[in-house]
């Protein structure tokens, strides 16, 4: 019985310490194969690369960026398409990196609403200068 | 019959507590209790079709990026906002992130003067008007708000429009709020 106890006793300290970060990062590894953070690199016409980042995958599974357009003075202008049978709600959010993954601007998140199927376009003046990598961060809105 | 010790009738009971203690050791510690600070430019989950303050935020982002995109480095007033909406809001949330967007923005490109409500812009070249305005419709429990925002900058010399932009959002809901 003594011996059953310090065992117990040895599993919670190890759950208390480094043991339950351990099966955390586990956990979420987990949770996160299963819906997988959603990165995406694609190239606009003028300047430099974009990448688009999703927290919740899936989001960017429903809603895609099918254009980004940047033009010299720091203009963006980014077309989604909503890709389900649902009127859908997102926020879309700007920043520039520079070539030493300096932030050069950074936006708050932009509601964009979609018609079923529909495309709609969020237009942003940036301080985003033509080379750097502008990162679009796409979210669920989540309302009542 | 064998007779227990203090410590091994007392085991089962200790164990139980030592496994619930780390039971609860391994449950999120990141969550938030009965306060939860919210991220201003996320809903708020209340409901209602009104004034959020992720809109405010949206609008005076978005506006003071186009303005300085469209025009000339000038030195603006920003005139008190107008609130014509049927939202109780105070409208200098709206005044003052346009001066802190306008400012941050611009650096130093662009002089910002504000403008009390009753004071004559003196020194400036541009007035920056605003105005809120809702339309409002009803049906049984549910309700929809449009609302526009509208931006003009003004020649404070002959009221000549020189640019303008617009803000505007649309929600439905069968919940109301109360804004106070």
């Amino acid at each position: 019985m003594t011996r059953l106890l310090s065992a117990s006793l040895l599993v919670a300290l190890a759950a208390l310490g480094g043991g339950c970060a351990m099966a955390k990062e586990a956990r979420l590894g987990l949770e996160e194969g299963v819906q997988p953070r959603y990165v995406e690199r694609i190239t606009s016409e003028v300047g430099g690369p974009v990448e688009i980042h999703c927290g919740i995958g899936e989001a960017c599974v429903e809603v895609k960026v099918v254009h980004v357009q940047r033009d010299l003075e720091g203009g963006v202008e980014v077309t989604l398409q909503n890709r389900t049978e649902s009127a859908v709600a997102v926020q879309l959010s700007l920043e520039g990196f520079d070539d030493k993954r300096r932030r050069t601007d950074r936006s708050g998140f932009h509601d964009v609403v979609l018609a079923p199927r529909g495309q709609q376009v969020l237009a942003l003046a940036t301080a985003v200068e033509n080379d750097d990598v502008l990162v679009l961060h796409l979210r669920p809105r989540v309302g009542a | 019959m064998v007779r227990l010790s203090r410590l091994q009738r007392a085991a089962p009971l200790l164990m139980a507590v030592v496994l619930a203690s780390a039971t609860t050791a391994c449950t999120h510690r990141t969550s938030q209790g009965a306060t939860v600070a919210l991220d201003p430019d996320q809903d708020d989950g209340l409901g209602g079709t009104g004034i959020e303050s992720g809109d405010v935020r949206a609008a005076a982002d978005q506006i003071a990026r186009a303005l300085l995109k469209d025009n000339r480095p000038t030195k603006v007033a920003i005139l008190p906002v107008e609130n014509h909406t049927r939202f109780r809001i105070d409208a200098a949330l709206v005044h003052d992130h346009l001066t802190h967007d306008l400012s941050r923005h611009s650096r130093g490109r662009f002089g910002v003067v504000q403008v009390k409500r009753g004071q004559q812009p003196t020194t400036a070249q541009a007035v920056l008007r605003t105005d809120l305005r809702s339309l409002t419709k009803e049906r049984g429990d549910t309700t929809s708000d449009y609302v526009t925002y509208f931006f003009a900058l003004e020649d404070p010399e002959d009221g000549s429009v020189l640019w303008t932009g617009m803000y505007e959002t649309k929600r439905r809901s069968d919940v109301d709020v109360v804004y106070r």
